[in-house]
C-alpha cells in the first residue's frame, strides 16, 4: 500500500512540476517513451541470449541433480537454484522468489533469504555485459570480476540478515 | 563473458545428452523467444512509462535541479569527471532511480552515462569500472517492487526488512568504491 502509494505519488509530483514550469507533458512523455522504446528493442538481443543459457540449464536436469544433492538442508533448494541464476537475470532471480514465496510461504526462512538474495544486489553480468555493448565498450573482464565478487558478498550478507532476523 | 557463456551453453548441451534429456532441451528451446518476448514486455513496459516520466522531469528541470542538489556529491565519488561534462546529469538520474527501487527505469540515462564517461578514451576507465559497480550495488532507500510483491503475499515482516536492505546495499556500494579505487586503467 504504502510502496503503491509512494510510486504513485512520484508520477504525480513529476507531472505537476512539469505543469508549474509550463512544460509541455505529453511532449515530453512522448519522446522519452521513444527513447525507451529503443533501449526495449535493444535489450532484445542479449535478454535472448541468457534465456536460451537458462532454459538449457533448467532443461538438461542440472539444476535438478544438484537440488537432489542439497534438498534437506534446511531451506529451498530453489534459493541455491537462484543464487546461481542472479547474477545473470533480475527476472529470473524475482520469478524464483515469487516460486519460494509460494512454496514455503513469505515469512519463512527460505523466502527471507531469497528475498535479501533478490534485492541487496543486482545482476552483475547482465549489468556490465548490457550496459558496455549498448556504450560500445568492448573490454570489461575487470569490471566481472568485481561485479561477481559483490554479488557474492552480497549473498553472504543476505545469509547473515536472515539468520539474525529468523 | 563470451567465453563462460559458450561454456556453460555446451557444459549444458553435453550435461544433458548424457543424461538423455535432449527431448526436454528441445522443447525449452523452442519456448525461447517467446520467454524472452515476454520478459521483455513485462520490463520494457516499466522502462518505457519510467522512461517518459522521467523525460518531463528533464525538460522540466527537476532533475538538473536534483543534479545541482547532489553536485557535490557526485564529485566526491568521481573526482575525474570534469566540472562540466554531461555525464553528471546521467549519473544523477541513474542513481536516483536506483535509490528509489526503480533501477530499470535509469537504465537508459545509466547507457549515456557510461557513454560520456567513455569520452575519449580506451578500455575501462576507473570511473567507468566505478560507475558500473555501483550500478550492481544498486544502493536503495526504498525497494519499492519487493516491498509491494511482498504485501501481495500477505507477508507480515515487510518494514522490518527495509534497515537491512538499506544497509546491505550501503556496504556493497562502500566496497564498489573500494574495488574500483585504482582498479581500471586511466588516461
Amino acid at each position: 500500500m504504502t510502496a503503491d502509494l509512494l510510486i504513485v505519488a512520484f508520477a504525480l509530483a513529476i507531472v505537476l512540476y512539469g505543469l508549474f514550469k509550463r512544460v509541455n507533458c505529453f511532449e515530453a512523455f512522448v519522446s522519452g517513451v521513444r527513447e525507451g522504446t529503443a533501449t526495449v528493442v535493444n535489450m532484445f538481443s542479449y535478454l535472448l541470449a541468457f534465456v536460451l543459457l537458462v532454459s538449457l540449464l533448467e532443461n538438461c536436469g542440472i539444476v535438478r541433480d544438484v537440488v537432489k544433492l542439497f534438498g534437506s538442508r534446511g531451506f529451498s533448494p530453489l534459493v541455491l537454484v537462484q543464487v546461481l541464476f542472479r547474477p545473470f537475470s533480475a527476472a529470473s532471480s524475482y520469478a524464483l522468489m515469487l516460486e519460494v514465496y509460494r512454496n514455503e510461504g513469505p515469512d519463512s526462512f527460505s523466502s527471507l533469504l531469497s528475498t535479501f538474495i533478490h534485492g541487496i544486489s543486482d545482476a552483475s553480468v547482465f549489468i556490465i555485459v548490457f550496459y558496455c555493448g549498448a556504450a560500445g565498450i568492448k573490454k570489461y573482464n575487470k569490471a566481472l570480476l568485481y561485479g561477481l565478487l559483490l554479488n557474492l558478498i552480497g549473498f553472504l550478507l543476505a545469509f547473515l540478515f536472515t539468520w539474525l532476523l529468523a | 563473458m563470451g567465453k563462460v557463456w559458450a561454456a556453460l551453453v555446451a557444459f549444458c548441451i553435453i550435461y544433458g545428452l548424457l543424461h538423455g534429456r535432449a527431448e526436454a532441451m528441445l522443447a525449452g528451446l523452442l519456448e525461447v523467444p517467446n520467454r524472452t518476448l515476454g520478459t521483455l514486455l513485462q520490463i520494457g513496459g516499466l522502462i518505457v512509462f519510467y522512461n517518459g516520466l522521467l523525460e518531463i522531469a528533464v525538460k522540466s528541470g527537476l532533475v538538473e535541479k536534483l543534479a545541482k542538489r547532489s553536485a557535490f556529491l557526485i564529485g566526491k565519488i568521481f573526482p575525474k569527471l570534469p566540472e562540466k561534462s554531461p555525464a553528471r546529469e546521467h549519473i544523477a538520474v541513474a542513481l536516483v532511480a536506483n535509490l528509489l527501487g526503480l533501477g530499470a527505469a535509469g537504465t537508459p540515462s545509466a547507457i549515456k552515462a557510461l557513454k560520456a564517461l567513455k569520452e575519449g578514451s580506451e578500455g575501462l576507465t576507473s570511473e567507468m569500472l566505478k560507475f558500473l559497480l555501483l550500478n550492481v550495488a544498486c544502493f536503495t532507500v526504498f525497494p519499492a517492487t519487493v516491498l509491494s510483491i511482498r504485501k501481495a503475499f500477505f507477508a507480515e515482516m515487510n518494514l522490518v526488512l527495509l534497515p537491512f536492505f538499506v544497509l546491505g546495499s550501503f556496504l556493497l556500494s562502500l566496497l564498489a568504491l573500494l574495488f574500483s579505487h585504482g582498479g581500471g586503467h586511466d588516461r
